[in-house]
């Protein structure tokens, strides 16, 4: 069973913000240690993963420089995760200033897999990142909080703006689109 | 292939690979597995799924730590200059007021007293003599409160008139009567 112990103990994240908040730099690096490559991987999973070093650098600046505000209602990591999808959403809108064109979120992040697929080592994981760039943006990310992060519907509904029962749809919808798509 | 129709341990796959289950629920999920094709079959796609996406990011813990602030940096916000602060300066105008006050009273009482029954009138080195009788009575009505932005201004501008060292020659107090001089 490979497990994946990284970031899912709260009072440990917890622990770390104090010290940092005390002084100790290196609780920062052990904060983003811990996190850092599952926000590289949800924020891949939005279609910036061209991006994900920087947005993964400015979601934690964001955080740390407003770490006093985080009042632990929920996990660090789930809010880390709704600091990057606000930065990504940030970055499409001024693409679109730049570019002058209709909205991107969905012909972008569809552009954005497609390219992909030459990049990614293994007919295997090719089939898979095709497979699933093929959901919806929205089925998408909550299909990927779920497997890649373990969010719960609850965590998933918070980052993603939507309610738990819908999660819950999406999650399953993408799961069989998934499975359809990899036995074409 | 189809779906397992055990909804609920299906849910706890993606917990499964997390590694997130309790021991009991864990191995309930294996006991599971060990007999059931269509959530095995699952659990491969979602463990392919975890696969592609961990090997298809890689981000510079170093570099992102580097760009961080520092912890007293967060906290500390810039502070005004001292002198300008509203602490200092109501503290300032509360200590001109209680010392002129303590100062009035130690003169009212000196020129009120027995020590000064015998005073007919003060000496201002420089500035002519004032009669006994002429004291005005000063009060100070109200609290620091009344007072507006410019009156704390104006008494904080008269503050720094003054000067924090003593005159090289005390006044002069001319006693009636006896003749005597003193300080």
């Amino acid at each position: 069973m490979a497990e994946d112990l990284t970031g899912r103990d709260d009072s440990l994240d917890t622990s770390l913000i104090a010290r940092w908040r005390g002084g100790d730099e290196r609780a920062a690096t052990a904060l983003v240690e811990r996190h850092a490559h599952a926000l590289g991987r949800y924020i891949a999973s939005l279609g910036e993963r061209d991006a994900a070093d920087e947005v993964v650098q400015d979601t934690f600046v964001r955080a740390f420089g407003s770490l006093d505000t985080f009042r632990g209602e929920s996990s660090l990591r789930t809010w880390l995760f709704t600091i990057a999808r606000r930065l990504v959403v940030d970055r499409r809108r001024a693409a679109r200033r730049r570019r002058d064109v209709g909205n991107l979120d969905d012909s972008d992040a569809a552009t954005e897999y497609t390219a992909l697929d030459g990049m990614i080592a293994g007919e295997a994981k090719k089939r898979v990142w095709a497979a699933v760039g093929k959901l919806s943006p929205t089925q998408r990310e909550v299909f990927l909080l779920r497997v890649n992060e373990g969010l719960s519907y609850k965590e998933i509904a918070d980052v993603a703006g939507t309610t738990e029962g819908a999660a819950r749809v999406h999650y399953h919808n993408a799961l069989r689109t998934v499975k359809e798509n990899l036995n074409d | 292939m189809t779906d397992c129709p055990n909804v609920d341990l299906r849910e706890s796959l993606p917990e499964y690979l997390n590694g997130t289950l309790s021991t009991a629920r864990r191995v309930e999920v294996e006991t599971h597995l060990a007999a059931c094709a269509e959530c095995t079959a699952e659990l491969d796609t979602i463990r392919l799924v975890r696969e592609a996406y961990d090997a298809a990011v890689r981000v510079d813990v170093a570099s992102v730590v580097a760009a961080l602030p520092r912890p007293n940096r967060v906290r500390m916000p810039a502070m005004r200059s001292w002198r300008h602060s509203h602490a200092f300066q109501i503290a300032a105008v509360v200590s001109f007021v209680a010392l002129g006050g303590m100062s009035l009273a130690v003169a009212r009482s000196f020129f009120n007293g027995d020590v000064a029954a015998g005073v007919d009138s003060v000496v201002v080195a420089g500035r002519g003599e004032f009669p006994m009788t002429d004291l005005p009575e000063i009060g100070f009505a109200g609290g620091l409160g009344d007072l507006e932005d410019e009156d704390l201004e104006s008494l904080l501008t008269a503050l720094e008139t003054i000067e924090a060292l003593p005159v090289a020659e005390p006044s002069t107090v001319v006693l009636g009567g006896t003749g005597r001089q003193g300080t």
